[in-house]
């Protein structure tokens, strides 16, 4: 094909400038709707940021910087000796997380994989629980661990572990003391069943979890950035408070990214075989006029390309501010916007060959689109739908309701589509009727316009249903997220400087079950005995967080509630050639001086591991050096609901701040809840395009049939029967579009929501009165788009539309 | 200017004049046109293409307003009248056949024939009036079906059916609400010699048995030959009005048409 050929074909297939730019308007928002999950991914991150920082409700972030598999040892020790983590302790950097258990669900006695020296031992675990049954969200930890836990603040009922997905939680159904006799369990040992392993979790070798703090501050973002570049495997931040919100967003956008993606494709695949059906009688012209098929086909895909390409580049050109506002880092804005664009290109290019090649092939005695013959046959599917719905639905399990009414819906639409022609033929009796009936045999006896016209509107809608859904499913998840992490618990928010005496204040309290005191003093390192790292002796379990190495009993911290006393590590003590019993002088921060009684020596502490010097003291024994706390709160468990205003007149008596669990709750959303407005764009964006995509089936579909419309006025039919005409093909394309859409939206997702639900992060199927939105939105859409042409045609010259035609 | 209140004219106009704009720029495509056509007359325009034969029959139809000039149907002003009444109007006294036949695709051929009648129907009767009146209107559809031997394509649809049939359902379809005046833009520009001749046989009986008035347009001298007088236009402008008689003949009339078209140069 010559170069003036080519032109002059494109010259011929030329669409009007009106409908040219009607049609890339749709494209245009497609990519506008692709690329605005960019914004939203940056939205998720501030709002995962603001939702830490306000869980945590101070001024660091308990941090559990989670590497994935695979980490060599070489990225290992990068991330522990990182300075950009403040405050570290590895849990653990062995070579296995895995448990053996022939039945996970079974309760038979669990047998842990130890390791000695290279060898694997196998032996009973006997826990003090008896014998233990676990799932796949359940573990058992090592003993060691739980201080370790508790001094990060973190939830020793719960742990989040890296999956091949993201984050994974389990609880905690045991401790475990000894793998073997006379060995400890690895510091930091998590114990999974291995069926688990297989399906969420790539713990295998080399596989690092570090519980440490980040300063967040300006720089939380870049710090975290150059620790993921430092491990080159991804470092997940979470804090526990702030729940595992983190990861949901990812996931949750990422899906509506595939929806959007899923949706451009289409769009753009049915605009451009919009496009190529509205030549269709010029490419059957020019086959006729001896044009070779070849040609034909390259002058259909240069139209599709340059029609997509305009679209994808304007589409570009208008995220880059959105991208811009968002934070979205350039080149990743970049990356995506030309994938979305090779995306958009590839159907383009796809449509445009499928729809060229049996254009090339017809004659022109094949442009009469005859009756529909497959209406009976639809009919038929659809009262079988209807059955297999309603049997669903009335007999099955709850899963299959949902899908069982979903069939009902698409049964009854189909049935009642198919036999409403038939049946009303006989109502042909006044002008009224007449003008439903000219619509309903337009949308009828136009398949492939209306089926096109469907698909855009249900595409559109269903598109806009579904993540409409997923954005209430986020919302929702998000609440449920807040209170099964602080389940039933009153937060105090620092400063405590009394927790002990507070604790004991709300003990008493009308309600309270439990109170739990939490005060953290780190240890000098020089030997010198301040600070102080104390601790209510109640926190941890006698016998199993510090082991006696040596002495006779007693050997529980309780001793610790004895003024004076005090327990030191193993290493601290040989150090220092401190002997159990011996009288020591302790320092506090501002000069005061004690004497403190040993009463224990232990094998492990914290922070710094096992061996390294700190000191464990009652609360009071802390206070009387004048040792001010680094971090203290109070967690209080009610056991009725007089517990918060109990709680809450402490609170005020002390002059601390306490949020209940309902304000903890209010407060993040409402810190977060500025950004979760912006997530609003992915519907609102989409509800746009649909309204656009309504238009555009209103406007092309009344403009394909100008001729029709001028032969009806010539034959009699007045403007405001024009207008009603059309007005009822809109209603009848829309709605019928709509109901579908309704339906395959829900099915959508529910579909969506199944795939992204994973055990630790549960996502409810929320159909929020928001999703009738589109719905209203359509219905509106299809007035009021439809006024438009039926206005504009009806105004239209009957000499000049025939002779146009 | 001609006198246009005379009533015994089924259709007059006078003064018309036509321009549209093609590409920003003003095409003139009528100038002063006014003629009368008293009852049961059938007059030809002869033009060449874009002559401006379709426009004046659009005007003098009620399909297309004029810039300027007055169009009389049966004695009333038709684009004095609003728009929902001279639809009315115009569907009733006048019937429209177009070259490409125009009928609704999506409709069969009876329903094609029963539609004009059907539109006239309003909304404000009830059901029981409604049914008559659509029972009528099919009935209607089947006698003109009937009479012009197209019987047995009622229930066809416009594009299972010949040019020539489709032709002669467009036909009925003018016939339909019984209109005084037939207006015929190119009726067999698109049909083979026996089918246009079959067709304007049919106008022709239209013409003479029915007394129904006729205008049609064409560029054909074989079809206008059919009419009494036939009109020649050229840019838009009434150039010659021709008197055929056909007592001697179809042969003679053609053949004194062809010669007046020659002295005309056309």
């Amino acid at each position: 094909m010559t170069r003036h050929s080519r032109t002059l074909l494109l010259k011929a297939l030329r669409l009007p400038l009106r409908e040219t730019l009607l049609l890339s308007l749709l494209v245009v928002f497609t990519t506008v709707a692709l690329g605005s999950n960019l914004a939203q991914v940056a939205l998720a991150q501030q709002a995962t940021t603001h939702s830490q920082t306000a869980a945590a409700g101070r001024a660091q972030i308990d941090v559990q910087a989670i590497a994935g598999g695979g980490l060599n040892r070489n990225q290992m020790a990068a991330v522990i000796g990182s300075p950009l983590i403040a405050d570290k302790s590895p849990l653990y950097e062995k070579s296995s997380f895995a448990i053996a258990a022939t039945n996970p669900q079974a309760s038979v006695p669990i047998t842990l994989v130890g390791e000695t020296g290279g060898a694997v031992a196998l032996r009973p675990l006997t826990l003090a629980q008896g014998h233990l049954p676990i799932s796949c969200q359940q573990a058992v930890i090592s003993a060691s661990l739980l201080p370790v836990l508790a001094a990060h603040q973190l939830k020793a009922t719960s742990l989040l572990l890296p999956g091949s997905s993201g984050l994974f939680r389990v609880s905690v159904s045991g401790l475990v003391a000894m793998t073997q006799t006379g060995v400890s369990a690895p510091p930091g040992a998590v114990y999974l069943p291995t069926a688990c392993l297989q399906k969420s979790f790539y713990l295998g070798l080399h596989t690092l979890l570090i519980a440490g703090r980040l300063v967040p501050g300006e720089n939380f973002k870049a710090t975290a950035a150059a620790l993921m570049a430092k491990t080159g495997n991804g470092v997940v931040i979470s804090s526990p408070r702030a729940g595992t919100a983190a990861t949901a967003p990812y996931q949750i956008f990422g899906l509506i990214t595939g929806a959007s993606l899923l949706f451009g494709v289409m769009v753009t695949m049915a605009t451009t075989a919009l496009l190529l059906g509205r030549r269709r009688d010029v490419l059957e012209t020019l086959t006729l006029s001896g044009v070779s098929r070849n040609a034909l086909r390259l002058a259909s895909l240069e139209l599709a390309t340059r029609f997509s390409g305009a679209g994808v580049i304007t589409g570009a050109v208008l995220l880059i501010p959105v991208d811009s506002a968002s934070g979205t880092p350039l080149l990743t804005a970049l990356a995506t916007i030309l994938e979305s664009a090779a995306l958009v290109f590839l159907a383009s290019t796809l449509t445009g060959t499928l729809a060229s090649l049996p254009l090339q092939k017809s004659p022109l005695a094949d442009r009469s689109e005859a009756q529909w013959r497959g209406a009976p046959w639809i009919g038929a599917a659809g009262i079988l739908l209807t059955i297999a719905g309603l049997s669903a639905v009335k007999g099955g399990t709850a899963s299959s309701q949902l899908p069982g009414a979903m069939a009902v819906l698409i049964g009854t639409t189909l049935a009642v589509a198919a036999v409403v022609p038939y049946l009303s033929h006989p109502r042909l009796e006044s002008a009224r009727w007449l003008t439903q009936l000219l619509a309903l045999r337009s949308v009828w006896l136009r398949p492939r316009r209306t089926m096109m016209s469907l698909a855009l509107v249900m595409i559109s809608v269903s598109t806009t249903v579904a993540v409409t859904s997923l954005t209430a499913s986020e919302l929702a998840a998000a609440t449920s997220w807040v209170h099964e992490l602080f389940p039933g618990e009153a937060i105090v928010v620092s400063p405590v400087p009394e927790p002990l005496a507070l604790a004991s204040a709300l003990q008493g309290a009308s309600g309270v079950a439990s109170t739990t005191s939490i005060s953290l003093f780190t240890a000098a390192t020089d030997g010198r005995l301040t600070p102080f790292m104390a601790t209510s002796p109640s926190h941890f379990a006698p016998g199993l967080a510090v082991q006696p190495m040596a002495g006779s009993p007693p050997q529980s911290l309780a001793l610790l509630s004895t003024p004076s006393t005090a327990v030191v590590p193993e290493q601290l003590a040989a150090a220092n050639n401190w002997k159990k019993g011996q009288e020591v002088l302790a320092e506090g921060p501002n000069g005061k001086q004690i004497p403190l009684k040993v009463i224990g020596i232990v094998a492990h502490t914290f922070p710094g591991g096992a061996g390294q010097p700190s000191i464990i003291v009652s609360t009071a024994t802390a206070q009387k050096l004048g040792a001010p706390p680094v971090f203290s709160d109070i967690a209080v468990r009610c056991a009725t609901g007089s517990c918060i205003s109990s709680s809450t007149r402490v609170a005020a008596r002390y002059g601390w701040a306490l949020f209940t669990q309902t304000q903890l709750t209010s407060a993040i959303q409402a810190l977060v809840g500025e950004d979760m407005g912006k997530l609003a764009i992915a519907p609102i964006i989409l509800l746009l395009a649909t309204v656009i995509a309504i238009f555009a089936v209103n406007w092309n579909n009344a403009q394909d049939q100008r001729h029709d419309f001028s032969l009806l006025r010539t034959v009699g039919l007045t403007r405001s029967g024009l207008a009603s005409l059309i007005w009822w093909q809109s209603v009848l394309v829309s709605g019928l579009g709509g109901i579908l859409a309704l339906g395959a939206g829900v099915l959508l997702s529910a579909v969506f929501i199944e795939v992204a639900s994973t055990p630790a992060l549960e996502l409810p199927l929320a159909i929020p009165f928001s999703v009738l939105l589109p719905v209203l939105a359509l219905a509106l859409a299809a007035v009021g788009t439809a006024l438009v042409p039926s206005q504009v045609l009806s105004r239209e010259s009957i000499s000049t539309a025939l002779n146009r035609s | 200017m001609a006198d246009t209140t005379t009533p015994s004219f089924t259709l007059a106009c006078a003064g018309l004049e036509k321009s549209f704009s093609i590409s920003h720029t003003p095409h003139q495509v009528l100038s002063s046109i006014s003629l009368q056509v008293t009852k049961g007359e059938f007059i030809a325009v002869m033009g060449a293409s874009g002559s401006g034969k379709s426009t004046l029959l659009h005007i003098l139809g009620g399909l297309e307003p004029p810039d300027k000039g007055q169009v009389l149907l049966m004695g009333e002003d038709l684009y004095a009248m609003p728009e929902e009444r001279r639809t009315a109007f115009r569907t009733q006294h006048a019937g429209f056949i177009f070259q490409s036949y125009n009928l609704i695709p999506t409709l069969t051929a009876a329903e094609n024939v029963a539609l004009p009648i059907l539109l006239q129907a309003t909304g404000r009767a009830n059901r029981k009036n409604r049914q008559a009146s659509s029972a009528a209107a099919f009935a209607r559809a089947a006698e003109l079906m009937e009479q012009l031997n197209l019987k047995g394509l009622q229930g066809h649809h416009p594009d299972n059916i010949s040019g020539g049939e489709q032709q002669k359902i467009a036909i009925a379809r003018a016939l339909a609400p019984n209109p005084e005046l037939v207006i015929a833009d190119e009726p067999t520009g698109n049909l083979d010699w026996n089918a246009s001749q079959e067709v304007m046989k049919l106008l022709s009986s239209l013409h003479q048995e029915q007394q129904r008035t006729i205008v049609m347009a064409t560029h054909e001298a074989a079809a206008a030959a059919f009419a009494q007088t036939v009109f020649v236009m050229r840019d838009g402008r009434l150039l010659e009005k021709i008197q055929l008689t056909h007592e001697n003949g179809a042969d003679k009339a053609r053949q004194h048409l062809l010669s007046q078209l020659a002295q005309l140069g056309l």
